[in-house]
């Protein structure tokens, strides 16, 4: 069975760009672009990873990320990279403090995220 | 009694009774004063005898006087008369009858007054003269006045410190000696005031030997008693301190509109890099898909290439504004600034020789340390060094100086980098900070450089600063405070070349 991948993103071409390249290696994606779908999601279906925009109206993807963690029990712990277009903040200090797996800036090379997808679901 | 006491009080006017044949009645408190004689002593006595010259006493000038009041009432005279210490001196009188109580004649009344003499009235125009002079002299602007044709006929003590030359004559000079554009000037400002009257407020430069001192006058035809044109009189008011103040206060206002601009603009770039990063996120991974999906199409798989070759420029813009615009991660550390220079040097020297440009270094010794991040300082001065390097790709001499040193007053050290390049002109220099400005090929450069380099400099603490001339080069100033007390003393190099 393939891993499931869920996208948050309210650019839309990112949205699209990224369910293209995911389906591509083989995942099963869904895509939503608010962080309360994601949130109401959550609450009925089972992903193995996701990918969270930062910047995002009303519920951030900081707030889905935390929120997840909240609800996670230590066996089913789901990945989640966290995807921004802002330059400021140091990737491991935003890892530590809101528990993600990744945070990567945009752009990203849509080769490498493959690899880091790909390493990131085969440790689980 | 009131009326002696009005006639008593005239102390500076003598006023003298006789009878028909000039025997004294009466001698009131100015005539003691003016002749010397009591009232007593006076008394009874012949006005002839006391107080005429010898001459006059036996000359018929008494009777000739009374002949005059005779038939005309009254008379004005002006001769000597004699104090009583023998002297004699000039004085004026007026002699009428003096009424009785009938309206006949009783006596003769003169009234008496001393005219000063020649010699003081010299010494009284000497005074006033003096006194106008003092007033000159003590004007804190530079008055000067000439003759028609422009000779100098009277220059004050503010002038001479003016023109600060010790002994130097200036009555008798040509005005145009002082006018930095010589007799072209003078004749200016001649038909001005022949056209005016007078000038006002007009600002020009002053030659003071070598030097030029800035000077606001106001200038006037000078009249004699006819109304005919003697001269002109000029007030000179040194605005050097005035001058420099108000540069000073143009250059720092200068400054913070820069400053408040390179922030707007760096806030503003901050958002659009943002903004860019996603499309063209999702632009380079539609393209990865794209060049999947086309197989082995060549056609396609050069335009795909291209394509990514578009995105990589944007991206490279985009980090470059990011540079631009990311100022808050520094990280301050205590640094030499030869240093920097020579781990530059390290990197772009050789290619630097390639390109036959000369490189000296005039590097400070034992310079103090700046509290500085050194990547960001040797950006700078990579920077710097490439335009210096792009400036000079069309000169026949190239010519890179490389220059440290510390500005002990300000406590500044200073770095210079000048080229023997193309130079700018003033609407470029004014631009040169601005981001996306630049001088060169489209391919050449984003015109981002020196932008970043003044946010550098400017987080430092520090001024970014260039003088440049058209087609004879450029220099860069950039200036950061030193470490207090670091002094370098104990941190010895050796700086060779």
């Amino acid at each position: 069975m393939s891993k499931r991948i869920l996208v948050v993103d309210d650019d839309i071409l990112v949205l699209e760009a990224l369910e293209g390249l995911l389906k591509s290696s083989g995942y099963e994606v869904k895509c939503l672009t608010r962080g309360q779908e994601a949130l109401a999601i959550l609450d009925q279906e089972e992903f193995d990873l996701l990918i969270l925009d930062v910047v995002m109206p009303k519920i951030t993807g900081f707030d889905v990320c935390g929120e997840v963690r909240k609800r996670d029990d230590e066996m089913s712990k789901v990945k989640i990279i966290m995807l921004t277009a802002k330059t400021e903040e140091k990737g491991s200090e935003i890892e530590e403090k809101y528990g993600c797996d990744l945070y990567l800036t945009k752009p990203i090379d849509p080769v490498r995220l493959k690899e880091l997808i790909r390493d990131l679901l085969q440790t689980s | 009694m009131l009326l002696n006491n009005i006639i008593d009080s005239a102390t500076h006017t003598a006023i003298i009774v006789t009878d028909f044949d000039g025997r004294i009645i009466m001698f009131n408190q100015g005539a003691v004063n003016l002749f010397g004689y009591t009232a007593e002593e006076a008394k009874g006595k012949y006005l002839q005898e006391l107080t005429f010259t010898k001459e006059d006493q036996n000359s018929h000038i008494f009777d000739q006087i009374i002949d005059t009041v005779k038939n005309k009432g009254w008379t004005e005279e002006n001769f000597f008369r004699r104090h009583k210490n023998g002297v004699s001196f000039p004085a004026i009188s007026k002699i009428t009858y003096l009424k009785g109580s009938s309206g006949d004649p009783e006596g003769v009344l003169e009234i008496i007054q001393h005219i000063p003499t020649l010699f003081q009235l010299e010494k009284e125009l000497k005074e006033s003269k003096k006194f106008l002079e003092n007033i000159l002299r003590s004007s804190i602007d530079a008055v000067l006045t000439t003759d028609t044709k422009g000779y100098v006929t009277y220059a004050n003590r503010a002038f001479k410190e003016l023109i600060g030359l010790r002994g130097h004559q200036i009555i008798g000079n040509h005005i145009s000696d002082y006018y930095k554009d010589g007799i072209d000037q003078a004749r200016q400002i001649m038909s001005k005031l022949r056209e005016f009257g007078q000038i006002q407020d007009y600002e020009f430069d002053l030659k003071s030997g070598n030097k030029m001192i800035p000077i606001r006058t106001s200038d006037t035809l000078l009249y004699d008693d006819y109304g005919e044109i003697v001269g002109t009189m000029g007030v000179f008011r040194d605005m050097s301190a005035r001058k420099k103040l108000s540069e000073e206060l143009f250059e720092t206002q200068g400054e913070l509109i820069q400053a408040v601009k390179m922030r707007a603009i760096g806030d503003l770039i901050s958002g659009v890099a943002h903004e860019i990063n996603n499309p063209l996120m999702a632009s380079d991974t539609f393209l990865h898909l794209l060049e999947n999906q086309i197989g082995d199409n060549p056609e396609m798989k050069k335009n795909v290439t291209l394509l990514k070759e578009c995105n990589r420029r944007i991206q490279d813009i985009v980090d470059k504004l990011k540079d631009f615009s990311r100022y808050a991660e520094f990280e301050f550390a205590a640094m030499d600034l030869n240093d920097a220079v020579f781990s530059i040097l390290a990197i772009v020297g050789q290619q630097l020789l390639n390109q036959g440009i000369e490189v000296e270094l005039r590097l400070g010794e034992n310079l103090p340390q700046i509290l500085g991040d050194k990547n960001q300082i040797e950006q700078v001065l990579l920077n710097l060094i490439s335009n210096a390097r792009d400036a000079m790709e069309e000169s026949s001499q190239r010519l890179l100086i490389i220059q440290t040193n510390l500005n002990w007053k300000r406590q500044q050290i200073e770095f210079r980098v000048s080229d023997t390049g193309m130079g700018m002109t003033s609407e470029q220099i004014e631009q040169i900070f601005n981001p996306f400005f630049t001088t060169k090929d489209f391919d050449r450069g984003t015109g981002l450089g020196l932008s970043i380099s003044y946010r550098i400099i400017e987080a430092h603490q520090g001024k970014i600063d260039v003088k440049s001339r058209l087609n004879k080069g450029t220099t860069f100033i950039v200036k950061l405070p030193a470490i207090q007390n670091s002094g370098g003393n104990n941190v010895k190099k050796d700086i060779g070349r």
